[in-house]
């Protein structure tokens, strides 16, 4: 249990941090993500996620602690399977922000492996984002994630779980390069293996060419269901 | 605003709707779960004590639907162990963590043999060596780490192999002279949460 008991004190210890940076902002991440087997091998991923605001800073600002709804993203994925640990995928995502739409196009790659203790993933994907009011957006990430069951070696049914993810993505706009990291720690719930539901925090730093660095803070909610 | 984000939720809630499909899941009702050393029956716990003195030892319990077995992991002399007891303690068979390598030439060249004739291509990816025997004779072999005639050896070996066009893990158990016993497909776990 003492796992989850670092987990609780990081929760406690987490808005500290926060209300000190210049240059945040915090907020909820909620998702839900429906995958279907369209055909033999091939899965349709869809996802909705939105984000809200709950307290922000931008430099010479002051903090500001109301609420607001910025964004929601809708992406569909479809992914082959190449092996038992290999996937490959394309999609398409549509975001809707500041009453403008964005078009997001993904392209991506996954290596999943069952260990004797965890699972360990890794996923490489590139996307390019196009709006009307911004130059095009090109992105390289990469994620690695962790997943360890609480009880026991395997994750089974109605057992809970940790998963960590641990993400870096390399950014290219209108000429200029930036670099975000995030990390994600979340507290996870099996269902059965089909429905899952993941509680967690998630930091995210960026503007790694500017004097002072952006960072988010989310509390992240997934919603994981197979059909 | 508000209209484009019901346009999201009508869309999201109408794309499950259109692609949902019935879909046969895969069930297999095992469940295996860790157990405290007080929790562990007696004889099981008193066999590989005094064995493995002072060993860090992990137990688990594994439940299915034939049988519930308890399973003593550890490591002692660099060696990993499996060791498996039945509910009231009784001991089924002890697992050694090995490499293909280590097995004896030629029964690795039949095993070879035998797994082409199963699968496209193959890749062996761990190695156990089964002891099965009395409790008495089993003791006896792991403390003086020497195999006696009366233990029956076979070797469980993992491959990620392929058999028709996609490649899949499978536990393969072979008699010690090469021969297949059994070969059962790994159900691997969904990590779409891992993915998307």
């Amino acid at each position: 249990m003492y796992k989850l008991r670092f987990f609780y004190l990081f929760l406690i210890f987490l808005p500290v941090k926060v209300f000190c940076q210049k240059n945040y902002i915090a907020g909820t991440l909620p998702q839900i993500n429906v995958n279907f087997g369209v055909a033999k091998n091939f899965k349709l991923n869809t996802k909705l996620e939105s984000r809200q605001i709950f307290s922000e800073r931008n430099l010479e600002e002051l903090r500001s602690n109301k609420v607001r709804y910025e964004r929601t993203d809708l992406a569909l994925v479809l992914t082959r399977k190449l092996s038992v640990n290999n996937t490959i995928g394309g999609g398409y995502l549509i975001r809707l922000e500041d009453h403008e739409l964005a078009h997001r196009f993904i392209q991506q790659f996954n290596y999943v492996r069952n260990l004797e203790m965890i699972t360990m993933a890794h996923r490489i994907v590139t996307d390019e984002t196009f709006r009307k009011s911004e130059p095009a957006s090109y992105r390289l990430r990469y994620r690695l994630g962790i997943e360890k069951a609480l009880n026991g070696r395997q994750i089974d049914p109605k057992e809970m779980y940790l998963k960590f993810n641990n993400e870096y993505l390399g950014i290219l706009s209108d000429r200029s390069a930036d670099l975000e990291i995030r990390g994600l720690f979340a507290l996870g719930y099996n269902a059965t293996d089909d429905r899952k539901i993941e509680l967690g925090v998630e930091y995210r730093v960026n503007e790694f060419n500017q004097p002072v660095r952006a960072q988010q803070f989310w509390a992240t909610l997934g919603v994981f269901l197979s059909i | 605003m508000v209209r484009l984000n019901c346009f999201f939720l009508v869309a999201f809630a109408f794309l499950h709707v259109i692609s949902a499909s019935p879909c046969a899941a895969q069930q297999k009702y095992e469940r295996e779960y860790s157990i405290k050393p007080s929790a562990v029956p007696v004889k099981a716990a008193e066999f590989v004590n005094t064995i493995f003195k002072g060993a860090k030892i992990h137990w688990y319990g594994e439940e299915s639907l034939k049988s519930t077995t308890i399973e003593a992991k550890l490591k002692s002399s660099g060696k990993s162990y499996s060791i498996e007891f039945d509910e009231s303690g009784k001991i089924q068979d002890v697992e050694i963590l090995s490499s293909f390598k280590s097995i004896p030439a030629k029964t690795r060249d039949i095993m070879r043999e035998n797994l082409d004739k199963e699968f496209k291509k193959f890749k062996v990816d761990k190695t156990q060596i089964q002891w099965t025997a009395s409790e008495s004779a089993l003791k006896k072999a792991l403390l003086s780490d020497s195999v006696p005639a009366s233990i029956r050896i076979r070797y469980e070996v993992i491959v990620k192999a392929t058999k028709s066009k996609l490649s899949n893990y499978y536990e393969v158990l072979f008699e010690d002279n090469g021969t297949i016993v059994s070969i059962h497909e790994i159900v691997q776990r969904n990590s779409n949460n891992l993915i998307y």
